[in-house]
């Protein structure tokens, strides 16, 4: 698999929210507003670089019978980490993301990184993934919070877009909001994929 | 069973080193956050206290801490504030009410007048739902200070309730657009809060001064403090002794 596969596998291809259908709890969640998503992902991008760089390399020593404990513990210390130098150094997006943190540990997409390609791969292919699929959760939170944070309450990254008389139908950055414009989008991407299969011939 | 142990001991071992590495990144942020916890506690108290007090006299007030006792047994603290040294009356109260929001407790850090009509009050921590109850810190644009927090200005914090609750009183404040229950949750915490506020000061022995009542020509803080110490002392012997 050569470079730049392996980096932009994530972005759209195997995305690891709208594809292969990871992280979806943290993406729900977390997606009311854009600064959110952009903060959720980068945390998310440095622990599953920290993780996948570090099994990767102790992947050899690694008993097979304890390895998931073993990353367990490793995602845990980058997740505290992140969450420690977010409350020292960006108090507010600390405040605003809250329990969702702490919350990365459990995030599948990390262990399943961690599992299905670092503990096979080598070191810099490991780092690549991860940033990759990294920079495609980030890509899918911005997607999922600019559509909920523009029609919800009408503003982009906090900046009021229509005016202060605008009220949006609220239900969007409620958790209803959440599941229909997840929905939405899958239904979007899957059209669009068997439009194009279909005009290739038609595989299936 | 051998390899058992073998297995233990390299979680084990796993676990000792992401205890260590914790450890060594918690002496870099540790300080960082306390100082950061230390400037936003000392801002907002500025902040809710400017309007009561002239802008150029709010660096030199005097806090004097106490305690108010949530619980039988946990205490937190509240704020005295004194215009300066040799002042003889309390113009403010500032206090960190806590109550249970939509999704977690919400700290309101609110400063009221000797009378308990509030001052201002300033959302310090919550886990809302953003664009509704998370609209309680947000400052409208063009705006100075959040809209949520200017409804507050001048009422009775012992009855500051919610319109939806008692459309009657002049007490109330509206309820932020589908977000009444951390509308709720905030003036509940503040009745709360200034009940304590207001028990402990009724219970608190004056200040006694050192000197010749009339003419106050010195202040001796230290001195007066202990005073009141040993009358308090006193007081609550007393009142142990007539319980029985």
């Amino acid at each position: 698999m050569n470079f730049l596969q392996n980096f932009t596998k994530g972005f759209f291809k195997e995305n690891p929210v709208f594809v292969i259908g990871l992280g979806l709890c943290a993406t729900l969640a977390v997606t009311t507003s854009l600064t959110n998503a952009i903060g959720m992902g980068a945390a998310t991008t440095f622990v599953l670089i920290g993780s996948s760089v570090l099994v990767s390399i102790i992947k050899k020593v690694t008993p097979n019978d304890i390895r998931i404990p073993i990353f367990v513990v490793m995602i845990a210390t980058f997740t505290t980490i992140v969450d420690l130098s977010m409350k020292a150094w960006t108090p507010a997006l600390s405040a605003s993301l809250g329990i969702f943190i702490p919350l990365i540990v459990v995030n599948c997409i990390i262990l399943g990184r961690a599992e299905a390609f670092a503990f096979k791969n080598t070191v810099w292919d490991s780092a690549v993934d991860a940033l990759g699929m990294g920079v495609g959760f980030t890509i899918a939170l911005s997607l999922m919070s600019g559509f909920r944070e523009i029609i919800g309450s009408g503003t982009f990254f906090g900046f009021p877009l229509f005016g202060s008389g605008y009220k949006g139908p609220l239900m969007m950055i409620l958790p209803p909001g959440g599941f229909l414009m997840l929905g939405l989008i899958l239904a979007f991407i899957n059209w669009n994929r068997l439009r194009k299969s279909n005009k290739s011939g038609g595989a299936k | 069973m051998g390899n058992m142990f073998k297995l233990a001991a390299i979680l084990f071992l796993v676990g000792g080193i992401a205890a260590g590495s914790l450890a060594f990144f918690n002496s870099f942020t540790k300080p960082a956050i306390e100082k950061l916890k230390a400037e936003t506690e000392t801002k907002a108290r500025e902040y809710v206290l400017s309007g009561l007090v002239p802008e150029d006299k709010i660096s030199s007030v005097i806090y004097e801490k106490d305690s108010l006792e949530i619980q039988k047994g946990s205490y937190e603290y509240f704020y005295k504030v004194k215009e300066n040294e040799t002042a003889l009356n309390h113009i403010a109260y500032i206090f960190l009410a806590k109550g249970s929001g939509f999704s977690g407790v919400i700290e309101t850090m609110v400063c009221t007048d000797s009378q308990f009509k509030i001052n201002r009050i300033k959302v310090l921590k919550h886990t809302e739902t953003p664009g509704l109850g998370a609209e309680a810190q947000t400052i409208k644009y063009g705006d100075e200070e959040p809209f949520f927090e200017t409804w507050f200005k001048g009422k009775n914090s012992l009855k500051v309730v919610v319109e939806k609750d008692d459309s009657n009183s002049p007490d109330k404040v509206q309820s932020l657009t589908g977000a009444t229950i951390t509308t709720r949750a905030i003036c509940k915490s503040i009745n709360a809060y200034t009940e304590l506020v207001k028990k402990n000061i009724e219970n608190s022995v004056p200040v006694v001064y050192v000197g010749d009542a009339d003419t106050v020509v010195s202040y001796d803080h230290e001195k007066a403090m202990a005073q009141q110490d040993s009358i308090r002392k006193a007081n609550a012997q007393v009142t142990e002794g007539g319980g029985k």
